[in-house]
């Protein structure tokens, strides 16, 4: 790791820890009533981010430039994954990010989180040599991106994409159900 | 105090932040270095353990950028709440409290449970909010699609049944 990528990193990991903190995205009140559906805006917040990620992506792309990372769809690890991590989701009100932004601004409750993590990895890691055999090699579907799959350029679609979440994001209503009290 | 940033500012920000760092080396993401932490502290404290765990020697005992990057998103978390002066001391959300009542204990339990349950789940799907949905559907990612979709398929239901409120 050379110098510069150390400090990019650490850039880029401050701005984003500066913004999560802003938007409130570390505030577990602001999950759950998003995951409540009284107040989408978090979920906005993310929509919006990919619809511009996306479009800026898809420029790069347009450009031949750009170090893209797709991960793998192994079908039942990243669905059982997923559906673990919204319980955990639902339940602590943190992600893996956001409880450090909690932390760091002082909510006790996210050091929790962050231990529950480091259990939860070291629980993963004693698990893995299953999980390969049992979730990552079954259903390995390499790496599809909504590119490879519609076979158009990766530019197009991700412009496309981009244009499609953001109207997403703005026609999404805020109050989704009704606030009870 | 300084007021909650606008959603469609902090969106466009958070895009732009996601677009600089594809174009500089590489997209977001921040459980991974969940891995990097105890791998670290387990080869630390048991060397033999750590050869034993595949998982963590795989993705090594070492600072890695994404840990790097990870440290910064604590650090601009602390400066922003420092300079906007909205540090707090909560420790049991409000939701919480007005379902499960105010004991710290129970909150830290909970918060424990969940924080297993997100890293155990975002390692197996091999990513999080950041990797997968952030950064993964901005790169138009099936997988994280399938995993976004996936986690409010789980977090929506359990969310309404733990926090239903009282009639």
């Amino acid at each position: 790791m050379t110098p510069l990528t150390a400090l990019i990193s650490l850039g880029v990991g401050l701005l984003f820890g500066a913004l999560l903190q802003r938007v409130q995205a570390s505030s577990p009140d602001r999950i759950i009533k998003t995951l409540t559906l009284k107040d989408t805006t978090i979920l906005k917040f993310m929509l919006l981010a990919i619809a511009v990620a996306a479009a800026g992506i898809g420029v790069l792309s347009l450009l031949g430039l750009g170090h893209l990372n797709v991960k793998p769809l192994s079908l039942l690890a990243v669905g059982l994954g997923g559906l673990v991590f919204g319980v955990g989701f639902a339940l602590g009100g943190y992600c893996p990010g956001t409880c450090l932004v909690g932390a760091a601004e002082g909510r006790r409750d996210a050091w929790f989180t962050i231990l529950g993590g480091l259990a939860g990895v070291l629980a993963y890691a004693v698990f893995y040599p299953l999980a390969t055999a049992a979730l990552l090699k079954p259903l390995d579907f390499g790496k599809p991106t909504l590119a490879t799959v519609s076979g158009l350029p990766a530019g197009l679609v991700g412009l496309a994409f981009g244009a499609l979440m953001a109207a997403v994001a703005f026609l999404l209503p805020t109050a989704v159900r009704r606030e009870a009290r | 105090m300084s007021a909650v940033l606008d959603w469609r500012i902090a969106g466009v920000l958070l895009g732009l932040l996601v677009t600089v760092a594809v174009a500089l080396q590489g997209p977001i993401g921040v459980s991974t270095a969940y891995v990097t932490t105890d791998a670290l502290a387990v080869n630390a404290v048991a060397p033999r353990a750590f050869e034993q765990l595949t998982y963590l020697e795989k993705v090594g005992a070492k600072v890695s950028p994404e840990w790097i990057a990870v440290v910064g998103i604590a650090l601009g978390a602390a400066l922003a709440a420092g300079l906007t002066r909205t540090r707090t001391r909560a420790s049991i959300p409000t939701h919480w409290r007005e379902r499960f009542g105010g004991k710290a204990a129970l909150r830290f339990g909970a918060a424990f449970a969940g924080g297993f349950l997100v890293l155990f789940g975002a390692r197996l799907a091999g990513g999080c909010t950041s990797g997968h949905i952030i950064s993964g559907m901005s790169q138009l990612a099936i997988s994280g699609l399938v995993f976004a979709a996936a986690v409010f398929a789980a977090g929506i239901p359990t969310a309404l049944t733990l926090y239903r409120s009282r009639r």
